[in-house]
């Protein structure tokens, strides 16, 4: 008998054929579990398919002593399943023992921030064509591992390479007041009819494709989707401290500079911030830890942007940015039926042994 | 992880504090797989501990991921696979360090209970 050694998504199969070889065959309710097991584990695929294994094999022991026992296969499957407990809390656990990244993926996924904060501090913000080499990279590295198992560090360079079409998307939309808003003065609006129609085009693909990746994320882990949403939020706050001086691309450069030194220390802040959210262990914490650096990089920003902004207006911006953190599971919650870690998908039984 | 002892119930608290303790205990005298650790905790205790069984497995993989145990895959003749635990060289000064805690810690109860 071969034991199938793939990726985690065809994990289940490969047990099922182990199963299926060996002395005992994986019945409906232990395939169910498995499967509720690995809809809640959010685990690298090398991470998970060796979980579930272990875990399959475990329950085999577990029914083969209580047929041992004088129990029919059916309810010693329903006893082994209940005697395992709560197959969240377990996901929960094993998510929390696993998702301890090393310093060196830490590292990694703080290395697209630590880029930006060099942007900014050595003042080449305004330097267009190099800060579009800079993304276009970003966007290559988020693309070539992204099809190679998606590592939890890629996610803040997805963060970066989404930005662009997150300007595209505003660029179109022509509306909320924002930092975006001072790029469509009178003197500024696009005035060709093709640039209207290129808009027009880009605009729900850029849509399409900002919702496909963020879902695309969110299913494998909605807590590291909203780390994704992190660079878009900080830099949004950006552009509306240069929305007053007509925007990035009408500002004059010594407007975009004054902010520069700011920035820098926002930006390192918010990667000494991602480094330090791979290691903490609780979800909570760490989504916890997003929500502050966001929100306080707004309590900085937006005083100095619109100084007129009341205790009203700040408290609306600060829900838009939690709301936008927090998108990824919303997403999940209105396509879905909610993130796999909270409550089970439909379709799926709880892991707890039938009435 | 809790415990159910046949009359009383112990503290989630209390036992998962000596989970990992327990297990780099009876992992240190032979390499044992995850079921075979519940037999053995259960029985060695007289049915006094019982381990909710899914949350032995992040315990396990917590320890192999600080060093203290390590696991390999063994194939049956049956062909069934199991994951056998032993216990490495860290993991043998982690087992006396927290079984030197726990003695300290058991003398001072003892202690103040005794008045």
């Amino acid at each position: 008998m071969e034991v199938v050694r793939r990726s985690s998504e065809h994990g289940l199969e490969g047990i099922r054929a182990a199963s299926k070889n060996g002395r005992r065959g994986m019945s409906l309710e232990l395939d169910r579990f498995l499967q509720h097991l690995r809809a809640s584990l959010h685990l690298d695929a090398a991470d998970a398919e060796p979980v579930l294994r272990e875990i399959n094999a475990h329950l085999e022991d577990r029914v083969a002593d209580l047929q041992a026992q004088g129990f029919d296969r059916a309810s010693a499957e329903r006893l082994a399943i209940e005697r395992f407990g709560d197959v969240r809390q377990v996901a929960r656990e094993m998510c929390e023992a696993h998702q301890r990244p090393t310093w060196r993926e830490a590292l990694l996924a703080a290395c697209p921030h630590g880029l930006v904060v060099l942007f900014f501090a050595l003042g080449l913000s305004r330097n267009f064509p190099l800060l579009a080499l800079a993304f276009a990279a970003i966007t290559v590295v988020t693309f070539l591992f992204w099809r190679r198992g998606r590592p939890q560090w890629i996610y803040p360079w997805a963060g970066y390479s989404l930005f662009p079409l997150l300007v595209v998307l505003r660029l179109a939309v022509r509306e909320v007041p924002n930092g975006f808003d001072s790029w469509l003065d009178a003197e500024t609006s696009l005035q060709t009819g093709a640039e209207t129609v290129a808009l027009a085009v880009l605009f729900p693909l850029s849509w399409w494709a900002v919702v496909r990746v963020i879902l695309e994320a969110a299913r494998r882990d909605w807590l590291l989707a909203s780390l994704m949403m992190l660079p878009m939020a900080v830099l949004s706050g950006w552009l509306l401290l240069l929305a007053p001086y007509g925007g990035y691309l009408w500002a004059s450069p010594e407007d975009v500079a004054q902010f520069d030194p700011l920035m820098a220390r926002m930006m390192l802040a918010v990667a000494v911030v991602v480094a330090v959210f791979f290691r903490f262990g609780a979800r909570l914490l760490r989504f916890a830890l997003l929500c502050g650096v966001a929100l306080v990089s707004l309590a900085i920003i937006n005083p100095i942007a619109e100084p007129g902004t009341g205790p009203a207006g700040l408290a609306l911006r600060a829900v838009v940015l939690l709301g936008l953190l927090a998108s990824p599971a919303l997403l999940l919650l209105l396509l879905d039926g909610g993130p796999g870690s909270l409550w089970p998908p439909r379709g799926q039984s709880s892991g707890r042994a039938p009435a | 992880m809790w415990g159910m002892a046949r009359r009383e119930k112990y503290s989630g608290e209390l036992l998962k504090g000596s989970m990992d303790c327990l297990l780099l205990a009876l992992i240190g005298r032979e390499p044992m797989y995850g079921y075979q650790l519940i037999r053995e905790v259960e029985r060695q205790s007289r049915g006094y501990l019982q381990f909710k069984e899914g949350t032995l497995y992040p315990a396990l993989h917590r320890l192999e991921q600080d060093g203290f145990i390590q696991g390999r895959w063994e194939r049956l003749p049956n062909g069934q696979e199991r994951r056998y635990y032993s216990l490495t060289e860290e993991g043998e000064k982690a087992l006396q360090a927290k079984a030197r805690t726990w003695k300290s810690f058991a003398a001072a109860v003892n202690m103040v209970l005794r008045g």
